[in-house]
């Protein structure tokens, strides 16, 4: 099974069987961009982790505090993009790590990282839009039944 | 047979170095997997892209022909600044999940090469457009402060 794995790994096709001096650039500026992207991200997430905080305890800048579901899908929301921003923040890293001494395996873990990224942002955006589809039908079903409710005219 | 103990479990798992002494990292079937799949995705926000741009534009058309030209005004201006912004992206996410599938498919460099061009000038976008994001938001902090202190 090792072998077989060691085999698929080390398998190499064509042309495509190493990198080149253009692809290191694009991929230096690449890890570049999400590097400061990732970097942001991180600050407003904090910001906004700050925000919430403030928001529970100042009881006289907000008369009533937000209900615990708000509070709940707001962590949510900023546990996620937390964990995308890390995805591209290794790659990054990662990415960087690999240019500076030469590892191959630090390469491979930076496309993981990237796979990851762009894999989890996908599958929640599957899954937002699907709460957006399922929150039309409820509203069209509401619609439907309300004017069902006014009877003949 | 003498068995070499002294070599290190990784050996030939290494970046190798061209005949020219430049750095180079070996594609491996498992980063192929990766930059397949990665590309996958990015067809599928482009897929989205595009139905979120179609629905931005017949909104756009609509609310010209329900309302005028003059009285639409402010949707027209947010209609085309969200145009704005989400078609070169699109564009460039596009163009990457294209010749990045491309380049695995058909193992071809020059595909992949214009593939990661496209990947660099995406973020290079969302950099910018996030500096643009950031210094709004500054000039609109400093204009509070300066009306609650004033």
């Amino acid at each position: 099974m090792f072998e077989v794995n060691m085999e698929n790994t080390l398998k190499t096709h064509g042309s495509l069987a190493y990198s080149n001096e253009a692809m290191h650039q694009e991929w230096n500026t690449t890890a570049y961009w999400a590097n400061f992207i990732a970097i942001v991200n991180y600050v407003l997430l904090s910001f906004s982790v700050l925000a919430l905080f403030r928001v529970l305890s100042d009881r006289q800048l907000f008369y009533l505090p937000p209900s615990i579901v708000v509070v709940l899908v707001f962590l949510l929301l900023l546990g996620v993009a937390f964990i995308l921003t890390t995805f591209l923040y290794r790659f990054a890293r990662k990415m960087r790590q690999a240019f500076m001494f030469g590892e191959q395996e630090d390469f491979e873990v930076a496309w993981l990282n990237l796979r990851n990224y762009f894999r989890w942002t996908g599958i929640i955006m599957i899954v937002v839009l699907a709460a957006y589809l399922c929150l039309v039908l409820i509203l069209a079903y509401k619609l439907v039944n309300s004017f069902g409710d006014m009877g003949p005219f | 047979m003498e068995n070499n103990y002294e070599q290190p479990l990784d050996l030939g798992f290494e970046a190798k170095e061209s005949p020219q002494g430049e750095l180079r990292f070996r594609i491996t079937s498992e980063i192929r997997r990766y930059w397949k799949e990665t590309a996958r995705w990015g067809m599928f926000f482009s897929i989205i892209g595009l139905l979120y741009i179609g629905i931005a534009l017949l909104t756009f058309f609509l609310s010209i022909s329900l309302l005028g030209i003059h009285e639409s005004t402010l949707s027209t201006f947010f209609i085309l600044v969200a145009l704005a912004i989400i078609v070169p992206l699109w564009w460039l996410m596009f163009r990457f999940s294209r010749y990045t599938q491309k380049a695995v498919l058909h193992d071809d460099p020059a595909a992949a090469h214009v593939g990661f061009t496209n990947l660099r000038r995406l973020f290079q976008l969302l950099g910018i457009l996030l500096i643009i994001l950031l210094v709004f938001y500054g000039i609109v902090i400093l204009i509070s402060l300066i009306a609650v202190l004033g």
